[in-house]
């Protein structure tokens, strides 16, 4: 019995060692993928998902990138998003083994920053909108967006008229009395809606257009501005509205519940989401509206780049010339129009300024306007220990000003306190 | 009288013995019942048994597409080769050290030990670093020394060693206490070198202990997710805990969640470990035991 | 290779003693992979200590900055909050974990056919990895979504916001490391357990005593050496302790429950503030170190004390 144990053992073994020397040669690209793995491709039977135009675009990107680099070997990685890929990508580079692209939405500036990207080659940069593309700071553009888009106020026209209301709030006091208004009609049922808090960037981004509207910032000018009284005053709004939305929801790490609750079980007025949200409420068959966001009465008009996915090709790439093939791909016609469907503004300059192709759908032409006119940037960035920085914004000021009831200038002061250490 | 009591004992034993019983399983059942749900159906549920109302078998199904079972092929890989080197290690090292007296002894066995108390915390992050450097010359310049490193490089969960597993070194020491000299006086008699006294009388007489050992590394080493969590990144180089690693991290991070392929992948990565603990539980059991007891 | 040296040893050279065999064999065997093992340790080690010295972002070149991360360290920032509460988190697991899987052993060391089914579940925890569970924890405590919230909600509780109060998030931290770990340290008990003379129970018996007073007097000295056994082995891991955190709470809520271990984690793989996750790592390496051998000599002076 023993020994059948031992040479079964060994005969698994044995098998193993010669599959894993079975490895092609070739060069080969690593290329971050934000989609679908192949295992969910090849088995998909919800062919509802594949239909999605996020899905369709990055399983389009993928086939049409594998059948014209066949000369490569192509090793598409599943290295999440946000925090995750940033730490995958890095280590990459520290390490020398440096993916041929890297993606990525709120580091990429600092990427820029560091010099560690490649400069784009001018008939790139040529093809899009020069508000998708980050540059390094000497001017060079590195970075590509294959899409942006920017946050809307989007609502459920049947809870509002359940409380009584016709349209969208302006200001931010309207918006106050309007969604406490459907949270107390609801009594648990249903709810107003506010500004999410959620512990990492997602929060932080949505926070990020009422400091703007209020004329601030986290950081401006090589300052950190949370001692900022229009700051302070933003987060008590942001605390004030978080009342009418579930308990936990707008502060916790997964916000699928809060877009499922808008969407699917329609028990919330209001949500501040990108523009792909009305794809979202279509698939649904909701009465839903949008509007631009409230501003506060004598504020400004204030939004934040979201979703941006950059691309961008590291100077450690080993094949440079191949990597900014993919941009290329990636930014075609027929591919990139794919976000449009989405209700997401595409980077090339073609579709940017033919208001044809997309003025039949009011919020992918108002976040249009707004991302081609170049005043709405993205996240800020600090110009050290970034993720450190924004680790502390998101859980220690944000998500702590919608827990807890801890005055607001203590949270602030605290939290700047240990950001000054990190800027040091 | 008192035997009503005893029977009332009896049964309240059972039943507290069957309710933690039922909490020590209930989370392997949960991540069973879960992956088999849709992603919709299941941010729907919220239960704390999210029976499928069809189960989709397709999320378990991934692991069996090329790329899928990379990731599973790896883990084995990875099993197989730690399993036959600590077992390799143990019996010569085990051996030497029992059996022979040479100069320095006494070091090697108080080195064994002393490095069974020293945290893991001290060499978790220079660890990596030093991979990330490893050979130190050519490739990348890191305190002038160079280096391609080898984070990302398939080789990186298969060539460290960490120093945990020198305890399996002292338990064949102490198995070898019980086996009479007899055997290998008589074995030299007839003429054997030390290599045929290791594979005709140690390895044969032994072969409980090797057991043991084979098992608990077995099992410890497919379910160290942390050391490919650190050093890979590519899931097709990585292994299947691991890569659960990465997925459930993410789960506290900004992005989209797929609650249901997670579960799928740990009900996966759970059988393995199931069948051995299954047919070999007594090796497992007596390998705790004695580690708590001999060490 | 060695064997080829115990032919010719066995040959003419009849100056070779058997000892001078023996050693040359035992060197053969032990210092290669003493050799490797250090490689892979003692150097991290030292490289450990030297990286405290250092700033490093792991894109540029490390500079020498002498003790300032030491000194930052104890002067600046949060890392004592953080020291302080990896230690009571480590202390309430350690130590509920240490009563509970004696209670427990206690409970399964009677005669029972069920016994053995018993013993296997509460072992079934800890042979999978924390990766392979942690998900089921993180989706039953979603505070609108997850099972645990709903099921109160069945039983007429008000739900509980998990991820808004330090406590709770604790709890679930302590209680996830006590399903893991509390099967292997029940078996070792049990092992204990199973150690101990029944003579001298039978004496007990004898003598009239209580139950209490057998295990006062008879089951904990006999598993003095157990004990210290899981308590040393224990400090080590909740010291160390990090994969849970992360996986449950990752510090949340607003950074109540981040630890020091798993702020070295971030700094290292991360964020990439190496320099201070090597001062980090060594200050928090020789305090596990501390505690462990204040443990030791506690229980070591105990013992000389009675054994006098």
């Amino acid at each position: 019995m023993k020994k059948v144990i031992f040479v079964a053992f060994f005969a698994v073994v044995m098998m193993f060692v010669l599959i894993g020397c079975g490895n092609g040669n070739g060069a080969t690209l690593t290329i971050p993928y934000i989609g679908l793995t192949d295992g969910q491709i090849e088995v998909a039977t919800d062919l509802g998902e594949m239909d999605m135009p996020y899905n369709r675009y990055m399983y389009g990107l993928r086939r049409a990138i594998e059948a014209e680099l066949d000369d490569f070997n192509i090793e598409f990685v599943d290295w999440g998003w946000a925090e995750t890929l940033d730490a995958q990508q890095r280590a990459g580079i520290a390490a020398g083994t440096a993916p041929d692209i890297v993606v990525g939405e709120i580091f990429m500036p600092t990427y820029a920053n560091e010099g560690i990207l490649r400069p784009l080659p001018q008939d790139i940069v040529d093809t899009v909108n020069p508000s998708f593309l980050i540059r390094d700071p000497n001017g060079v553009p590195v970075a590509v967006a294959l899409r942006a888009s920017v946050f809307m106020l989007f609502y459920n026209r049947d809870l509002l008229e359940a409380a009584g209301f016709d349209s969208a709030p302006r200001y931010w006091d309207e918006w106050q009395t309007m969604s406490d208004a459907i949270t107390e009609l609801g009594n648990g049922e249903f709810w107003g809606g506010g500004v999410p808090s959620f512990p990492h960037a997602g929060g932080a981004l949505r926070a990020t257009p009422f400091f703007r509207q209020n004329g601030t910032d986290f950081f401006m000018n090589g300052q950190v501005m949370l001692d900022d009284p229009r700051l302070q005053e933003a987060l008590e709004f942001i605390r004030s509205m978080d009342r009418n939305l579930p308990p936990g929801m707008g502060n916790a790490a997964d916000e699928g519940p809060m877009w499922n609750a808008f969407e699917e079980q329609q028990v919330i007025a209001f949500v501040v989401n990108g523009t792909w949200q009305a794809t979202g409420a279509e698939r649904n068959n909701m009465n839903w509206g949008v509007a631009p966001l409230p501003i506060p009465r004598g504020g400004q008009e204030g939004n934040c780049l979201v979703a941006a996915m950059y691309v961008a090709v590291p100077e450690a790439a080993a094949n440079p010339e191949a990597s900014f093939d993919i941009i290329r791909i990636a930014l075609r016609d027929e591919l990139s129009s794919i976000w449009l469907d989405d209700t997401v503004p595409s980077p090339r300059q073609d579709i940017v300024s033919n208001p044809a192709r997309w003025s039949h759908n009011p919020p992918l032409a108002q976040a249009m306007e707004a991302v081609a006119g170049g005043q709405v940037t993205g996240l800020a960035s600090f110009p050290q220990n970034d993720a450190q920085i924004w680790e502390i914004i998101n859980t220690r000021v944000l998500a702590r000003t919608t827990i807890t009831n801890d005055p607001i200038e203590n949270i602030t002061a605290e939290a700047l306190a240990d950001i000054n250490n990190l800027l040091s | 009288m008192h035997k009503v009591t005893a029977v009332g004992l009896r049964s309240l034993w059972y039943i507290v013995m069957l309710a933690i019983a039922f909490i020590m399983l209930y989370p392997f059942i949960f991540s069973l019942l879960a992956g088999l749900n849709t992603r919709t159906e299941f941010g729907h549920l919220g239960a704390l048994f999210p029976v499928p109302s069809e189960p989709v078998w397709s999320n378990l199904l991934i692991i069996f597409t090329p790329r899928g079972i990379r990731p599973v092929l790896n883990t084995f890989m990875r099993t197989a080769w730690y399993t036959i080197i600590v077992c390799i290690m143990s019996v010569l090292m085990g051996y030497v050290l029992s059996r022979y007296n040479f100069k320095g002894k006494k070091f090697f066995i108080t080195a064994i030990l002393t490095t069974q108390v020293i945290p893991g915390v001290l060499t978790l992050i220079p660890a990596f670093v030093m991979m990330a450097h490893i050979p130190f010359v050519g490739g990348n310049n890191w305190m002038g020394m160079g280096g391609r490193g080898l984070i990302n490089n398939s080789l990186a969960i298969y060539l460290p060693l960490g120093w945990t597993f020198l305890i399996w070194v002292f338990l064949f020491m102490q198995a070898m206490k019980g086996l009479p000299r007899g055997f290998e006086e008589a074995a030299e008699i007839d003429g054997c070198g030390f290599w045929r006294t290791i594979f005709q009388v140690i390895i044969p007489m032994q072969l409980p202990i090797i057991a043991v050992i084979a098992v608990n590394v077995a099992l410890g080493v497919w379910n160290d997710w942390l050391i490919p969590f650190m050093y890979i990144s590519d899931i097709q180089r990585s292994t299947l805990p691991a890569y659960l690693g990465q997925l459930v991290a993410a789960l506290q991070r900004f992005g989209d969640r797929d609650y249901p392929r997670i579960f799928a992948l740990s009900t996966v990565a759970i059988i393995p470990p199931f069948i051995i603990f299954f047919f070999l539980q007594r090796y497992i059991i007596q390998g705790i035991a004695s580690a708590g007891i001999k060490g | 290779m060695s064997g080829m040296s115990a032919v010719k040893l066995r040959g003419p050279e009849k100056t070779i003693t058997r000892a001078m065999r023996e050693a040359r064999i035992a060197y053969w065997v032990i210092i290669p992979f003493f050799v490797y093992i250090a490689i892979w340790n003692l150097l991290p080690l030292l490289l450990g200590v030297l990286m405290g010295f250092t700033e490093y972002n792991a894109l540029t070149m490390p500079t020498w900055v002498g003790l300032r991360n030491y000194i930052r360290f104890f002067t600046q920032g949060d890392y004592l909050t953080l020291l302080w509460r990896q230690v009571w988190i480590g202390l309430i697991c350690l130590s509920l974990n240490t009563v509970l899987s004696f209670l427990i052993a206690l409970a399964l060391n009677i005669k029972s056919r069920a016994k053995g089914f018993f013993r296997t579940s509460m072992y079934i925890p800890a042979i999978a990895a924390v990766s392979v569970t942690s998900a089921v924890f993180v989706s039953l405590l979603d505070p609108l979504t997850g099972g645990a919230n709903r099921f109160l909600a069945g039983m007429g509780i008000d739900p509980i916001t998990w991820n808004h109060s330090q406590f709770w998030m604790v709890f679930w931290v302590v209680v996830y490391f006590i399903w893991r770990a509390i099967g292997p340290a029940t078996i070792i008990w049990l092992g204990g357990l199973q150690g101990i003379d029944p003579s001298l129970y039978e004496a007990a018996e004898v003598d009239g005593a209580s139950a209490i007073k057998k295990v006062r007097y008879i089951t904990l000295p006999g598993l003095r050496f157990v004990a210290s056994y899981i308590i040393l082995t224990g400090i080590i891991a909740v010291m160390q302790m990090f994969d849970i955190i992360m996986f449950l709470t990752a510090g949340n809520p607003f950074g109540q429950t981040d630890t020091l271990m798993f702020r070295i984690y971030r700094y290292g793989a991360v964020t990439f503030n190496l320099g201070m996750a090597g001062a980090a790592g060594t200050i928090l390496g020789i305090v596990t170190l501390l505690f462990a051998v204040v443990y030791f000599k506690i229980v070591l002076h105990r013992e000389a004390r009675e054994d006098a």
